[in-house]
């Protein structure tokens, strides 16, 4: 997958001296699912969780309905383990910043008016920068007890808050993320210059979190989903 | 380049068909219900691996147990009576260096039931100061002045010992307390009465008419191998008026080896109406202390007042909890085995964890067997001697 990545960057490098070409801002919601199994984890769910994105983006028409599309985009991809029935209120969270870099053919497969309507494909590589893990958990050393009329102790145990930034273990976390990544575009031609656009990307990730450190690992890999709103400015580099 | 040109649509199709096809996840499989040794050594490795807390500081290589033990465990037959002799052995070997304190296998089935495997015993065992656990209560009451009170509560047993609880005063101006294990809240609020209330009530007397004549108190948790949490602060929470911190725990947070969720701070809480006290506490301890008795002498080690004194302890320093609070520590591998183990590590404010190695004292006496036989105890009269130079 690294190398198909690398593979099409230097197509991408290529075109980039002899196409027509657009650079463009994009900012949106991203909506992120870790891929792994808790099953044996009692009273326990997987919940995806909502981030934030940040784009920057070229795109170079190769052919009168075909473009190449890159950019650097920041995104969030987030996930939550959540307790539930006695222990609701305990979680953790974790809250991923990866910096991404997509490569990808896009399609435009028809136009209404100024609307053009544009799928994608491609690859994407990006580099996980920054996590921050928050959320609450029992504290077994931090209880209350209730006696009750008949002699019985009903120990409680406080929930713990905590939140910090994760410290990164090169021993098992796998820090650079390859995957696919495929999306449908809505452009709106303002004039010959500008337009604006509905972006919806999905990526998925085809490498684990986690370095193999173990036998039996469990996979964990991140499934998102992203949709932001931007603007392109059209430029010619002949 | 012009491949891809001419070809855009189709390579558009393959890469969805690529990406849809690409989501491989691989899942934990473990069996509810062996029926073969196979399945007992996957679900007792895979169990392992996911509840064991001590990975991160374990020296045991976890996968090379796996290399090595699950072919021999795929050549023992489930209903050869040998065959299930040799899996004890076999458990005892992978799990002989594991650190945890309280690890302890017993097997439920019934050829084997009377067997069972407790490294950390058979590590102490062979150590040159090894000694078994002591009652002191003969010994001590000598040294306490008349009205001392000594109370048993057989209705409330650990290892078919029933709770007793010491308490008095030396020379008029130490107070001393001890018992042998940690159950004081379950008899202190029994509806049936019981000596082990007057010996706690007869401390906590001592404790509320403190004078200027007191000079220091003695906790005697020799020989006490833990219990109940909620004694923590049922009893040092005497000794307190706000929140005590003294370490830190940590539980796994998913199924990977290392996954862990940040370190969580340790209290103790005050009891209502308690009073800090600031005259010196000692609290004497020995190597079989373990378990909450070592968390009652990191609590008071955290005191600006506190002196242990005696032995290093157990090493048994993480609390243990039902499986499904964290998700971590004691499991069971049906029809065979249950495992004992903590359900988090334990970190002293210096963020050492010491799991294994036994809480060191800041005055080493160690336990002295002629002593003993001649009625003197070396540890309690340095705790005297340390209390009346301050």
């Amino acid at each position: 997958m690294k190398y198909l990545f690398f593979i099409f960057l230097a197509i991408f490098i290529i075109n980039l001296c002899t196409a027509q070409s657009a650079i463009g801002i994009n900012t949106g919601y991203t909506y992120n699912h870790l891929n792994t199994d808790i099953s044996n984890r009692a009273l326990t769910e997987n919940t995806n969780k909502g981030g934030y994105g940040f784009g920057l983006q070229i795109k170079h028409e190769i052919k009168t309905r075909l473009y190449l599309q890159t950019g650097i985009y920041l995104l969030q991809k987030n996930y939550s383990f959540n307790r539930i029935d006695d222990y609701i209120g305990i979680y953790e969270t974790f809250n991923n910043s990866y910096i991404q870099i997509p490569l990808n053919i896009q399609f435009k497969a028809f136009k209404i008016k100024r609307v053009t309507f544009i799928i994608s494909t491609g690859v994407y590589g990006a580099y996980w920068f920054y996590s921050k893990v928050y959320g609450t958990t029992p504290n077994i050393f931090d209880t209350t007890q209730e006696v009750g009329n008949d002699g019985e102790i009903t120990q409680n145990l406080t929930v713990a808050n905590f939140g910090e930034k994760y410290k990164f273990n090169s021993l098992i976390d796998n820090r650079f993320e390859y995957g696919f990544d495929t999306g449908l575009q809505l452009d709106y031609k303002v004039n010959s210059k500008y337009s604006i656009f509905l972006d919806s990307n999905y990526y998925q990730s085809l490498t684990d979190q986690q370095k193999k450190y173990m036998i039996n690992q469990v996979s964990k890999t991140n499934q998102t989903l992203c949709i932001s709103i931007g603007c392109l400015f059209k430029f010619s580099t002949k | 380049m012009k491949f891809i040109i001419r070809n855009g649509f189709s390579c558009l199709v393959i890469f969805c068909i690529l990406l849809f096809t690409a989501c491989k996840e691989e899942s934990l499989t473990i069996s509810n219900d062996p029926k073969n040794f196979s399945e007992i050594f996957d679900a007792f490795w895979t169990d392992m691996n996911t509840n064991y807390v001590y990975w991160d500081v374990d020296t045991t290589d976890w996968d090379a147990i796996h290399q090595k033990y699950k072919p021999i465990f795929a050549q023992l037959d489930i209903n050869n009576f040998s065959d299930k002799i040799k899996s004890v052995q076999y458990f005892d070997e992978m799990t002989k260096d594991l650190i945890d304190g309280h690890y302890h296998i017993s097997f439920s089935n019934s050829t084997i039931s009377s067997f069972s495997v407790y490294p950390s015993f058979e590590r102490k065992q062979k150590s040159a100061n090894f000694h078994y656990p002591f009652s002191y209560f003969s010994i001590d009451t000598t040294y306490l002045d008349q009205n001392y009170s000594l109370g048993s509560d057989k209705n409330n047993s650990y290892n078919e010992n029933p709770l007793t609880v010491l308490s008095g005063t030396i020379d008029e101006h130490i107070i001393f307390v001890s018992c042998s294990n940690f159950s004081l809240l379950k008899s202190y609020y029994s509806t049936i009465p019981n000596q082990v209330q007057n010996s706690l009530n007869h401390f906590f007397d001592l404790l509320s008419n403190i004078t200027d004549n007191t000079k220091g108190i003695i906790i005697d948790v020799r020989g006490n191998q833990g219990g109940d949490i909620g004694d923590l602060n049922f009893f040092i929470g005497k000794f307190i008026d706000k929140p005590l911190h003294f370490g830190y725990t940590q539980a796994k947070s998913n199924n990977g080896r290392l996954d862990y969720t940040p370190w969580i701070k340790a209290f103790v809480n005050p009891e209502p109406n308690a009073k800090a006290i600031k005259i010196p506490i000692v609290v004497l301890a020995d190597m079989s202390s373990a378990s909450l008795s070592e968390a009652v002498v990191m609590a008071i080690k955290s005191l600006p007042n506190g002196i242990f004194i005696g032995e290093n302890t157990w090493g048994a320093t993480g609390p243990i909890a039902e499986n499904k609070v964290y998700n971590d520590g004691q499991f069971i591998v049906a029809n065979f085995l249950s495992v004992l183990t903590s359900s988090c590590k334990f970190k002293y404010l210096d963020n050492k964890v010491y799991e294994g190695k036994g809480f060191p004292p800041d005055i080493s006496v160690p336990f002295n067997s002629i002593e003993i036989i001649n009625g003197k105890d070396s540890q309690l009269e340095r705790a005297i001697e340390v209390i009346q130079r301050k």
